[in-house]
């Protein structure tokens, strides 16, 4: 899974990039594009809480994780480019984040 | 409510009556979408909008900002007067983050295209230290006077030539969902006025060394000449007009032509003369508005006394071979203006639209034709020509248009077109659309081209068929024309010619004026090398210079040739100046240094063109005294 979390991370930084830093307004499509690799993601990190961290917190970061989806899929439905910007680069990126290698993330924040 | 008072003030002391024009449209508006508040996740207000079924939001929930933020780190270092063009109020922060972070002044052109979320804008956002930082013009949609149309001008007042390249623009996400339309039009309209300020530098660039040698050649045609708007008073309005350009597919029906004589006003450009004179006609008027059309384009006995209509600054070549009557019409040239005023104060310009064949289009609506056929006007490489066979050569040799612009044709598919072709063919429908929106009579253009480009908003008909409809009673032009008179009787002339002999006189004075500048110049420079500046020397200085400038430059008559011959000097010294510099002594040594430069240049273009009329007039003395002794 590590490694689909990578790629994951990969295609969302790039569509935030795009759409940051090129102003290219096309989010909705790309999205679309990783919708099954978005919605494997979310099941797997709801399957259980194999992270060790506190169940409380687990409980909580899943539902947060549900309000996400529930903006993308709305943002998608509207075609709502800001909310679905802000889903995707402040929602999912962070579990994302959290998930891939510390180093990774920091050189690749530092792109942005 | 008290943001939104206090903003009104702040905006009625920028722009009179800003208050009262809100005040009347919020009176008037009929809402077109919802507008609901929220607060993001960190209590920050934001908003969503409805419009048509579909809700978006302006600003994110989780971090509403960041996006402005990066949006302007993006932008780098903004230089001063930088024009940056903002389509939506939305989400304020884009605008906050660019007015709070950019050092110099900016021209921030802001267009909103919903007058509710202005008013939302205004209820919520302090505008005044904004204000006070940098030049910001609202747009709003649905306040009077900020229709769409008058935009352009607006875009064109802020995005100047020398600024072009620090220009930026920004549509906030989601207007283009919420207002396609208007996204579109915004951008047009920057488009637009980017590609006006190039052609019109490139023109003034390409013309700048031949403009006011023609201008200064020419301008004594003015004293015998012709006014265009006194033609509305001898040319029927109820025959149809016809502008013969000389594109390519000219070749294909300019045989038709010869059953239009005696029955249109048939007015040629100055490229399709040669092949018109060798099909056999000879059109009732031509056109020539280009400095450096080469002489040997028209040079035919049969030309010689065909009407001509010209501009001031056109080949003096083909001026001075041309012997019938000259028709002017008024443009930017005061020392021009002062003649053709001087008869009657009757104004009329013609649109150029930046090629003959626009221009003699133009000239025929602004004399009440209501009827105009297009002929030769491919504004296209037709079968990959330029022009007709018979213009520039017997038979023009194709060109490779393989990495030219297609655009939709008369009768093919597409046809490939270049930059400055396709320009001419947005003038056109734009022309032709506002002429359709202003006037109240049916008007009738009718594209007789036969191939080139489609132009909207024309009817397409073979010339057979548009003359067999459109030229049904007979016209004798020359006739309508030997009623007209020069524009100056005889008082009038005579002191046309005493005022074009003072010209000499007057360049002399601009030039004596810019040696004075350029020495108080010099002191500023030795002012600012000082250790500690004197600010008291400095700014009396700067006082003097201020006069001397202004007065150089109400010497408008002959100041305006020698600025616009400067085109080039002019562009690097004004895209200098927007350079931040760190202290006043840098920044009074640049001012210098570019003062010093400019004056004299000043200097040098108003001793030459002062000699170079003074030995006209002397000339144009000696053959009037020859021609009296003669007569």
């Amino acid at each position: 899974m590590d490694e689909k979390i990578r790629d994951l991370y990969q295609s969302t930084y790039q569509i935030s990039y795009d759409f940051l830093i090129e102003q290219k307004r096309d989010n909705i499509e790309k999205v679309r594009k990783i919708i099954p690799q978005i919605q494997e993601f979310v099941l797997w990190f709801m399957n259980g809480n194999r992270f060790g961290i506190d169940e409380e917190l687990y409980q909580e970061m899943q539902t947060y994780l549900l309000q996400v989806l529930e903006d993308i899929t709305d943002a998608i439905a509207q075609e709502d480019r800001v909310l679905l910007h802000d889903a995707i680069s402040y929602g999912m990126m962070e579990y994302l984040k959290m998930l891939i290698d510390p180093g990774q993330e920091e050189m690749e924040d530092g792109n942005i | 409510m008290e943001i939104f008072e206090e903003n009104l003030k702040t905006l009625s002391a920028y722009y009179p009556q800003m208050d009262e024009l809100i005040g009347e449209a919020k009176e008037k508006f009929e809402p077109e979408l919802e507008i609901i508040e929220e607060a993001a996740y960190d209590g920050e207000r934001i908003i969503k909008v409805t419009k048509e079924n579909r809700t978006c939001y302006l600003n994110g929930k989780r971090n509403p900002e960041e996006p402005a933020k990066i949006w302007v780190e993006t932008l780098g270092e903004l230089a001063a007067n930088s024009p940056i063009f903002i389509m939506g109020l939305g989400n304020p922060a884009y605008l906050q983050e660019l007015v709070e972070h950019a050092k110099d002044r900016l021209a921030i052109f802001v267009y909103e295209p919903s007058f509710q979320i202005f008013l939302d804008f205004l209820e919520h956002v302090p505008l005044k230290r904004w204000m006070e930082k940098h030049l910001i013009v609202f747009w709003v949609k649905g306040i009077e006077g900020m229709d769409d149309k008058a935009m352009g001008g607006m875009v064109e007042r802020i995005l100047r030539y020398e600024t072009i390249s620090h220009y930026r623009k920004l549509i906030l996400p989601n207007y283009d969902v919420l207002f396609p339309e208007e996204a579109v039009a915004f951008l047009r309209k920057i488009n637009d006025s980017m590609s006006s300020e190039i052609v019109n530098y490139m023109t003034q660039m390409r013309f700048a060394n031949v403009t006011i040698k023609n201008l200064l050649d020419n301008v004594k045609y003015l004293c015998d000449g012709y006014k265009t708007t006194h033609l509305v008073n001898v040319i029927p309005n109820d025959i149809p007009g016809i502008v013969v350009a000389a594109g390519p597919s000219l070749n294909k029906n300019i045989h038709e032509l010869k059953r239009a004589k005696g029955k249109a006003f048939i007015v040629a450009v100055d490229t399709a003369i040669k092949p018109l004179i060798a099909a056999g006609i000879i059109p009732d008027m031509f056109a020539i508005v280009d400095g450096k059309k080469p002489l040997d384009l028209i040079k035919k006995e049969e030309a010689k006394e065909i009407p001509l209509v010209t501009t001031i600054n056109a080949s003096s070549d083909i001026l001075k071979y041309h012997t019938g009557m000259k028709f002017f019409y008024n443009e930017s040239y005061v020392i021009a203006e002062q003649i053709l005023m001087h008869g009657d104060r009757q104004y009329g310009g013609v649109d150029t639209g930046g090629s003959v064949a626009t221009s003699a289009f133009s000239l025929l609506y602004k004399i009440g034709l209501t009827r105009i056929i297009l002929v030769g006007q491919d504004l296209a490489f037709t079968d990959n020509k330029s022009h007709a066979d018979g213009t520039f050569e017997k038979v023009m040799k194709e060109e490779n248009t393989a990495g030219f612009i297609m655009v939709e044709g008369n009768v093919e598919k597409e046809v490939p077109t270049t930059g400055s072709l396709k320009i001419y063919l947005d003038w056109y429908e734009k022309y032709i659309a506002d002429i359709r929106e202003r006037e109240k009579e049916e008007y009738h253009i009718i594209n007789a081209t036969e191939g080139g480009a489609k132009i909207k908003g024309t009817e397409i008909m073979t010339l057979h068929d548009a003359i067999e409809r459109e030229c049904t009673k007979e016209v004798d032009i020359q006739e309508c024309l030997s009623h007209l008179s020069p524009m100056l009787d005889e008082d009038s002339r005579k002191w046309a010619v005493e005022y074009l002999d003072g010209i000499p006189k007057e360049f002399q004075r601009l030039a004596q004026d810019a040696r004075k500048a350029r020495k108080l110049y010099e002191k500023l420079d030795k002012v600012c090398d000082k250790k500690h500046i004197d600010s008291k020397e400095y700014l009396s200085v700067l006082k003097k210079i201020e006069k001397m400038v202004k007065k150089i430059e109400s010497n408008t008559v002959v100041y305006q040739l020698v600025n616009e011959t400067m085109v080039g000097q002019r562009y690097v010294l004004l895209s200098e100046q927007f350079e931040h510099k760190d202290s006043v002594q840098e920044e009074g040594k640049e001012m210098a240094r570019e003062g010093m430069i400019y004056t004299k240049y000043i200097c040098e273009l108003a001793s030459l063109f002062g000699e170079y009329m003074k030995e006209l007039r002397e000339k144009e003395a000696l053959a009037e005294k020859q021609a009296d002794q003669a007569g």
